[in-house]
């Protein structure tokens, strides 16, 4: 780091390039000149007026700045680090000949403030969510889980985004094996710029096309915590509200924070639901076509006449029906999802009333089959963390179904089945949480006070909830 | 190598897939047999009519426009041929719609074609793919069969949906008609020792008022003859050596299904007392066959336990004690017995027709005397067996209330 400050001010303006947010002040005191750094936007300006200039400024300026600032401040001549600091955010300050650089945490911009997360919505428990403040996250957990284990490990990806990425986790309860393994593959990130969760996540995982990922998803901090506190960890980005847990196993997308805050019964009637949606939703078009097509002699006959007198003169085989209908609804998911609030209405009614009303009016399509792709659909909902799953298998199904029958249907599960129990999450099989020891928790929910253990097939230490 | 095996990977997946698509079937383009009739002609020729149903006439909430107003809910097609599958061929040539036999809920045999042999027609259904062994199979009594789609029916609107009905809900209320699957039958026929029957349908004229608006208009009165027809569903047609040999009516068909342990429901009238009758609703009845050879003579003695409940009093009888209670149950053991003998003779001497399975029970219970007397039990044992009824009832309750409701001036 030069001596002086005009050496000082060059260097500066060689480093960031004349940038129009930079601010670069240089100012007279009483003895000697002083330079000012920092970016526009990122630093509180009435701070460091009030704590730096002032002082300095002063008639009593006795030319000793260490003593005069009225603000914490850290000291270095390294200048990578000045750089990074001042890219974070951080105020700079050159004072005569010194050759160094006074770091003052002067930081403070605009930020979304913490709302109820919109694709996480609970009927009891918090209402706030992570916002794209990665401070304003961590302490959300922070005040959740108010142990001194609780541990927030940093790192730095991305070449040119230089993104903060925090591991958080507990010590004592925490998986030793997954977290080596994650910090392993943290590490070995190779890349230019990161600013979504999405990206840590397929930059970390091994199963890269398979419809089930084994990294959970999330934007509730009570329900990170409750996770966190199960022995798994989460891994934070600054600038989005995701926030990724592992390991997880196929089980937890059946479970939401909800079933820890309702009364046992009703949580148990619930999952049973979320059980029964997951059959509705994958197999139900694909099983609806093998019998109708296939095996008609398994319906009964008044079942059977039922279906036919309504399909009777619609144009297309069965099978099509259902296709397009799932292509229907797909469209309208995905539209009404890229679109804002008040137009997206607009559009699943105008593709309701299509669907619902006009097609089978005109006899495109069947009243049965959009009953049934209806009925995949609603179901589909309930298990929001299985989107992927669910399109890819549903298509599966649909296919076998339609071109093998019953037969079809029988092969399409051996293959889900397999695949699911192939897949692992961190070296933790994705099934391994159908043991005996995790059976309380796993399809029903047991009262609150039989839950006395965590999930061994995460926690390896201190398994024994504390009391 | 890479392209050995991605033909390889391309036939198997020809072959898997493409007998899929084969065998798919739309199921608009079904014709759904609901029931079929099978009628032998004068000139030798088989006759098989298919009643085949009309979804469009059965309709429902999600039906295309208003058509389906006035249409029948099932359509006939039939056939006539030298052999029963010529004949079912036959049908194909007017019928437009892929035949789909797994939802035949009865096949009707006329009287010719059963007392003419139906081991072929077994066979048939055992070889064929298409067709199935759950249909009811009746022997429909009438000159003329096909007036059995021209009845009346109760709220069912296909006669094979009519007999499945009667299936579910007549065992419960009589004893008197007997329900036979084509696989019973088979087994029935099959096993030695044991004579099959069948289901007996009769068609008889109604004065019934007729379903549907037909009543309303009457002046035109367009298509429909004025008398209506029933089906009666009462009796049994016992078969012997896969032909038919003769009917039993409705009390051989009660006395047959107590004997067989199958009566869930039926009613006697026990002429107890100085009054009228006692109504006894027997509701629970178990069997036991002991079939032996003695003396040259094939002795076979039945034993019935029944329970029941008071349904009707109007005997004067006092019933709220148990000498009364006995009285009406020795007079109802009486009863019993004597049906079930006369049923049991009558089926010895007019039809020699062994359907209890006398001969069955006797080859489990003693197999060797049976293996020595096996070829000759039909002819020389069974008609001449000495055959002992003995009933044993109880009567559980006597309904909802205890003393009759007795008419002014009769028993107090």
């Amino acid at each position: 780091m030069p001596r002086g400050i005009p050496e000082c001010e060059k260097l500066v303006r060689d480093l960031f390039g004349n940038s129009s947010d930079i601010v670069i002040n240089r100012f007279e005191t009483e003895r000697e000149d002083a330079l000012l750094v920092y970016i526009d936007g990122l630093a509180d300006k009435g701070m460091i007026q009030s704590g730096i200039i002032s002082p300095l400024k002063s008639k009593n300026f006795g030319g000793n700045p260490v003593n005069s600032f009225k603000a914490v401040f850290t000291v270095t001549d390294d200048m990578h680090v000045f750089t990074e600091k001042v890219l974070e955010g951080y105020t700079a300050l050159f004072y005569g000949n010194s050759a160094r650089a006074f770091l003052f945490e002067m930081r403070g911009w605009e930020h979304r403030t913490i709302e109820e997360p919109a694709g996480e919505a609970t009927i009891r428990g918090a209402k706030e969510g992570f916002v794209e403040d990665l401070r304003t996250n961590t302490a959300m957990i922070r005040r959740r889980i108010r142990t001194p284990e609780l541990r927030l490990e940093e790192f730095s990806i991305g070449r040119q985004t230089r993104t903060i990425v925090v591991l958080v986790y507990i010590e004592g309860i925490v998986n030793k094996e997954v977290l080596e393994e994650l910090r392993a593959r943290i590490k070995d990130i190779s890349t230019d710029a990161v600013f979504e969760t999405g990206q840590i996540e397929q930059l970390i995982e091994k199963n890269t096309f398979s419809p089930v990922s084994g990294i959970g998803l999330t934007q509730r901090p009570d329900t990170l915590a409750q996770k966190i506190l199960n022995g798994r960890i989460a891994v934070l980005v600054d600038g989005t509200p995701h926030v990724l847990t592992v390991p997880e196993m196929f089980m937890d997308n059946f479970a939401t924070s909800d079933d820890y805050y309702n009364r046992t019964l009703y949580v148990n009637i619930v999952r049973i639901l979320r059980g029964i949606s997951l059959f509705f939703t994958t197999i139900i078009p694909g099983l609806a076509i093998a019998i109708l097509t296939y095996n008609q002699e398994m319906l009964p006959s008044t079942f059977l006449t039922t279906i036919i007198s309504s399909s009777v003169r619609t144009p297309m085989p069965f099978s099509f029906e259902i296709l397009l209908l799932i292509v229907i609804f797909e469209l309208i998911k995905e539209g009404t999802a890229r679109l804002p609030k008040m137009i997206g209405s607009t559009v699943s009614i105008i593709g309701s009333l299509i669907i619902g009303e006009a097609a089978i009016n005109a006899g495109i399509v069947s009243a049965p089959s959009v009953i049934i792709v209806v009925m995949a659909a609603l179901a589909s909902f309930t298990l929001p963390s299985l989107t992927e799953f669910v399109l890819i298998y549903r298509t599966l199904f649909w296919f076998l179904g339609s071109v093998m029958g019953t037969i079809g249907i029988s092969a399409g599960l051996v293959i889900m089945i397999t695949q699911i129990a192939s897949q692992e999450s961190f070296g933790r099989p994705i099934l391994s949480s159908f043991s005996k020891n995790e059976m309380k928790d796993l399809i029903l929910r047991f009262p609150l006070k039989a839950l006395k253990f965590r999930p061994t097939s995460i926690a390896r230490e201190n398994v024994r909830k504390k009391r | 190598m890479i392209k050995k095996l991605i033909l390889i990977a391309a036939c198997i997946s020809a072959a898997v897939f493409m007998t899929g698509c084969w065998s798919s079937r739309e199921p608009k383009e079904l014709a759904i047999v609901d029931s079929s009739l099978y009628d032998k002609l004068p000139d030798g020729s088989y006759k098989v009519t298919a009643e085949i149903m009309n979804p469009a006439g059965i309709g429902g909430a999600g039906m295309l426009g208003s058509g389906s107003g006035n249409k029948s809910p099932f359509v006939t097609f039939s056939g006539t041929g030298p052999s029963i599958r010529e004949a079912i061929k036959c049908i194909s040539l007017s019928r437009e719609m892929k035949d789909f036999g797994q939802h035949n809920k009865a096949r009707f045999l006329s009287e010719r074609f059963a007392r003419d042999g139906i081991a072929p027609f077994l066979d048939l259904i055992a070889r064929e793919r298409f067709t199935d062994e759950k249909p009811h199979l009746i022997v429909v009594r009438s000159e003329n069969p096909e007036k059995i789609y021209d009845c009346m029916l109760g709220i069912s609107s296909m006669p094979g949906d009519y007999i499945e009905n009667l299936y579910k809900h007549q065992p419960a209320d009589s004893a008197h008609g007997v329900f036979v699957t084509t696989l019973e039958f088979m087994k029935a026929y099959l096993t030695e020792g044991r004579e099959p029957v069948a289901g007996l349908a009769t068609i008889v004229e109604s004065a019934d008022r007729p379903s549907g608006n037909v009543g309303l208009t009457t002046g035109s009165g367009a298509g429909r003859s004025p008398v209506n027809y029933r089906i009666r569903y009462e009796g049994l047609a016992a078969f012997k050596d896969g032909r038919l040999v003769g009917f039993l009516d409705c009390e051989g068909a009660e006395a047959y299904n107590i004997i067989m342990g199958k009566a869930k429901a039926a009613f006697f009238t026990v002429p107890v007392g100085d009054g009228r009758s006692t109504v006894i609703d027997i509701t629970e009845s178990r069997c036991e066959i002991k079939s032996d050879i003695a003396g040259g003579k094939a002795v076979v003695k039945i034993n019935v336990k029944a329970s029941g409940n008071v349904s009707e009093e109007g005997s004067g009888i006092d019933i709220t004690t148990s000498e009364g209670l006995k009285s009406i149950r020795r007079a109802l053991e009486k009863q019993i017995e004597e049906q079930l003998s006369k049923t049991v003779n009558k089926v010895q001497n007019e039809l020699a027709s062994d359907i209890f399975g006398f001969g069955e029970f006797l080859h489990i219970q003693h197999p060797d005397k049976w293996r020595g007397i096996k070829d000759r039990w039909n002819d020389d044992y069974f008609p001449f067996a000495e055959v002992s009824v003995s009933v044993k009832t109880n009567i559980m309750t006597t309904g909802k209330i205890d003393k009759p409701i007795s008419l002014p001036g009769e028993h107090k």
